[in-house]
């Protein structure tokens, strides 16, 4: 993982006062602010206001200058995201989050629990239905089977170990490697060609 | 990491870090999107978990799948069962020579180390051919693997007997059988005991996994749980385990009053001791022969029951929308 260099160009129109960058910087941004709001457990029907202020502050920070790249922007803004998240959960001393953690960090949420943020896809957007099906076609079948028997059937790792006759680790193993693969294969989409995508994912 | 993140086990530093890298990485943070809405259909489209076929869990997890391996994946069964079977036929040429070891006992080491390794690869070698025409579909496995073992037992008498003495050897307080008689008897018993406890098991499991395969879980399940209506498979009977252990049962009570009875009228002689202990470790392997097989076919029944309920997508697609 690498920084794309478009992000940090954007970043420097701001910071010499480019007009047009705003615009960019918000479309570019504001969802991985409010993805971010929302991984840290702030309910989904307060993120957007989470990521507004975030942006603003932000944006305001830039062209005053104060992002100096001293650090790399991903710190740097991961700081005024955390800080406004912070503030959040200040303004509402009563209120538990989501992950049923007051932290910030705290957002370890079991495995297949609401794990993934409801803004995304929230009606399935058919071609990524279609690659699902191909990735899960593509991954040998006892991986697929143990993606799809605790993602989608929701059985739990020490259910599936006690079928399998294998221990929780030796299923967790497996299953981090489907997920793996389970990656690679969608990332790869269409170009999948064949099993070199999962060499050395396989253990 | 992305992974470990998008599929929340990412540890809190992960987090950070791959966080801190959506911020500035366009191409992960779309990544990321991607693989968040793939992950979210997996978990909420009510359509995937119904592409987990039947035949896939068995293939994957059930005793079906192992069916492709050596002997259907019961390598170990067969070696030990061979052993066991083999050692029989040795120590049974001993037995028959015991009480005149000082005459016959080198023979009798050289036929019983002979048999032994004659059955021990013949033993195999039947399971082997009823395990390949199983396998293939065919319903005559049984049969050809009975009929190597049958076979097996008469080429070794035939091989055998020259070198057994033509007359009687233990010396009874009645009119004892030849050696080659004695010896014939014994490995009628053992046909018996084979034909019984290792053949009939072995080949059903071996079928029911060819079923099983096949993706005949219900017809497989009702059979295995006492359905009226479901019959075995072409070629096999259903050998019940309840069965199977009444007669271990009925055997050792009659063995053990035979075992009395010879003992009892057994005439003195340097070798009588040497003959009661070939005559004990007889009885042993025989007994031993007949548990191997009996535990082993118990756990088979059971992982074929396993996968069969297994099997039952329905409960998988219960199970989801348990969930939602
Ligand atoms: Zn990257």
């Amino acid at each position: 993982m690498s920084s794309h260099p478009e992000d940090l160009e954007l970043a420097a129109r701001i910071v010499g006062g480019d007009e047009d960058a705003a615009e960019e910087f918000a479309r570019e941004y504001t969802p991985r602010f409010r993805h971010l709001a929302r991984r840290a457990g702030v309910p989904g029907q307060d993120c957007e206001d989470v990521a507004q202020e975030v942006f603003l502050a932000a944006f305001d920070q830039m062209q005053r200058g104060l992002y100096r790249g001293d650090s790399s922007l991903g710190v740097w803004l991961n700081s005024i995201v955390r800080g406004k998240i912070a503030d959040y959960w200040r303004s509402r001393p009563h209120e538990v989050s989501e992950t049923g953690l007051r932290h910030i960090d705290g957002d370890e949420r079991k495995p297949g629990e609401g794990l993934v943020d409801g803004y995304i896809a929230r009606v399935a957007d058919p071609a990524l239905v279609l690659s699902v099906r191909e990735a899960l076609e593509a991954m040998p079948t006892i991986y697929r089977a143990i993606l799809l028997l605790q993602r989608s059937a929701g059985y739990t790792l020490a259910e599936i170990a006690r079928a399998l006759h294998l221990s929780i680790g030796q299923v967790s193993g497996r299953l981090y490697t489907s997920e793996e693969m389970f990656r690679r294969i969608l990332q790869a989409g269409r170009s999948y060609t064949g099993s070199h995508l999962l060499q050395g994912i396989e253990r | 990491m992305l992974t470990a993140y998008c599929f929340g086990r990412a540890t809190r530093a992960e987090r950070e870090t791959v966080e801190t890298h959506l911020l500035e990485c366009r191409a992960c943070w779309s990544e990321t999107q991607r693989l968040l809405g793939a992950i979210r259909i997996l978990e909420t489209d009510p359509s995937m978990p119904g592409t987990l076929t039947p035949s896939d869990l068995a293939h994957t997890f059930g005793i079906s799948g192992r069916l492709a391996r050596a002997f259907g994946g019961h390598m170990m069964h067969v070696l030990l069962c061979s052993v066991i079977y083999a050692a029989l036929y040795g120590v049974a040429v001993l037995v028959e020579v015991a009480y005149q070891f000082d005459k016959y006992g080198e023979t009798g080491m050289a036929m019983a180390a002979v048999a032994f390794v004659w059955i021990f690869f013949t033993t195999p070698a039947g399971l082997w051919a009823d395990w390949r025409l199983t396998r293939q579909g065919s319903s005559k496995g049984w049969a050809a693997s009975a009929g190597i073992l049958l076979g097996a037992a008469a080429a070794l008498f035939a091989i055998v007997s020259p070198y057994l003495p033509s007359g009687p050897v233990t010396e009874l307080n009645w009119q004892a059988y030849t050696a080659q008689a004695a010896y014939l008897k014994a490995i009628s018993y053992f046909m018996i005991l084979q034909s019984i406890f290792l053949l009939p098991p072995f080949h059903f499991v071996l079928a029911m996994q060819r079923e099983l395969k096949e993706g005949r879980h219900r017809l497989a399940l009702g059979l295995l749980t006492g359905d009226k209506l479901s019959v075995a498979p072409r070629g096999s009977v259903y050998p019940r385990f309840w069965v199977l252990s009444m007669l271990i049962f009925i055997t050792a009570g009659i063995s053990v009053f035979l075992h009395h009875n010879l003992m009892g009228n057994l005439r003195p002689s340097p070798y009588m001791n040497l003959f009661a202990n070939l005559v004990q470790a007889r009885l042993i392997l025989y007994f031993l022969l007949a548990t191997v097989c009996l535990v082993w076919y118990y756990r088979m029944l059971n992982e074929l029951k396993r996968e069969c309920l297994m099997a039952e997508s329905p409960r998988i697609a219960n199970r989801s929308s348990e969930r939602r």
